[in-house]
C-alpha cells in the first residue's frame, strides 16, 4: 500500500471529515480548478529512507506530507484543516502522523481559502 | 580495489559464547566503530646535551567496540537484540568479532576482520518520540590479545 492509498482511507473513514468534505472529493495532485469546493489535496513533499548496513529497512519517513483543505469561506477550510489533524494524528496500524506545521493562504482572483497541514509521517506499509 | 574510495556500507558484527564454534549475527547496524589502539608514550629523556626528549612505546588502550542498532524488541525476529541485555546483565565473556567488507559491495564476500575475547560494557535503548528506536551497545576488550585479519570470509 502507497502512503498516499492509507491516507485517503484515513481521511474518508472518518465521519468528521466525511461530514464537511465527501470522499469522493479527497484527491492527489491534478488540476482541480473545476472541482466543486471544498475538497482535499494530499500528498508527500519528501521522502527521508532509513537504511542499515544491511540494506534498506522496511521503516520508511516522510519528513514533509501536505494535506491541502481548500473551501469557499475561511471557516469552513478551518474546520476541515483540524478534522484532518484529529483524523491523522497518532498511530494507525504502524503508521504514524505527527502534525508539524499549518499555513492558512487565500487567493482573491478565484476566492478560495486554503490551508495547507503538513504532516511529519513514519510507516511500514 | 579501494583507490577511488568507498563508502563505509556492510559491516557485520556478531558473538560466540562457545568459543568461536558458532555465531550469532547482530542484525540491524546503523553505525558501528571497530575498537581503536592508542599507546602511551614512556619518556627516557636523560641528561645531555641534546634538547629533544626520547620516548618508547607504553601500553595501548582499547577503546570500546560500539555498534548503534535499529532496535527491535521482539526475540522472534532480532533475537541478538535482547541476547545482547542478557550479556551485558550476566557479564558474561563472550569473541566478539567485527567484519569491515573489503568492498562496499553488499555481495563482497571478503572482509578485514577483528577478533577479541569481550564483554558487553553497555546496552542504552533510546526511544525518541518521532525518530526510530535504536539500541546502542559497546564492546569492552576483556582478555587475550585483539586479532585482525586480512580478506576473510564471513563468519555469519
Amino acid at each position: 500500500m502507497l502512503i498516499e492509498e492509507k491516507v485517503y482511507a484515513l481521511l474518508s473513514a472518518n465521519a468528521a471529515v466525511t461530514a464537511i468534505v465527501p470522499s469522493d472529493r479527497i484527491k492527489v495532485p491534478a488540476n482541480h480548478q473545476n472541482l466543486e469546493r471544498p475538497y482535499v489535496v494530499h500528498f508527500p513533499v519528501s521522502h527521508d529512507s532509513n537504511y542499515t548496513h544491511g540494506g534498506r529497512t522496511a521503516l520508511k519517513a516522510w519528513p514533509f506530507y501536505q494535506v491541502s483543505c481548500f473551501a469557499d469561506e475561511y471557516s469552513t477550510a478551518r474546520n476541515l484543516a483540524v478534522a484532518v489533524a484529529e483524523a491523522l494524528s497518532g498511530n494507525h496500524d504502524g503508521c504514524n502522523f505527527f502534525v508539524r506545521n499549518q499555513t492558512a493562504m487565500y487567493d482573491s482572483e478565484v476566492n478560495v481559502h486554503h490551508i495547507a497541514v503538513d504532516f511529519q509521517v513514519f510507516e511500514t506499509l | 580495489m579501494a583507490t577511488g574510495g568507498q563508502i563505509g556500507s556492510g559491516i557485520k558484527a556478531g558473538y560466540s559464547t562457545n568459543s568461536g564454534s558458532t555465531w550469532t549475527q547482530i542484525t540491524a547496524i546503523l553505525e558501528g566503530d571497530p575498537p581503536q589502539f592508542e599507546r602511551d608514550d614512556v619518556e627516557t629523556t636523560v641528561h645531555g646535551t641534546t634538547s629533544v626528549r626520547t620516548k618508547i612505546p607504553g601500553l595501548s588502550d582499547v577503546s570500546d567496540a560500539r555498534l548503534l542498532l535499529l532496535a527491535d524488541f521482539d526475540r522472534g525476529t532480532s533475537p541478538s537484540h535482547l541476547a545482547l541485555k542478557d550479556l551485558e546483565s550476566a557479564q558474561t565473556t563472550i569473541t566478539f568479532r567485527y567484519e569491515i567488507p573489503v568492498d562496499a559491495d553488499l555481495s563482497t564476500t571478503t572482509y578485514f576482520v577483528y577478533q577479541y575475547s569481550a564483554r558487553v560494557g553497555s546496552w542504552k535503548p533510546s526511544t525518541p518520540i518521532d525518530d526510530k528506536k535504536t539500541i546502542e551497545v559497546t564492546f569492552k576488550f576483556a582478555t587475550g590479545s585483539i586479532t585482525t585479519s586480512e580478506n576473510q570470509a564471513s563468519a555469519f
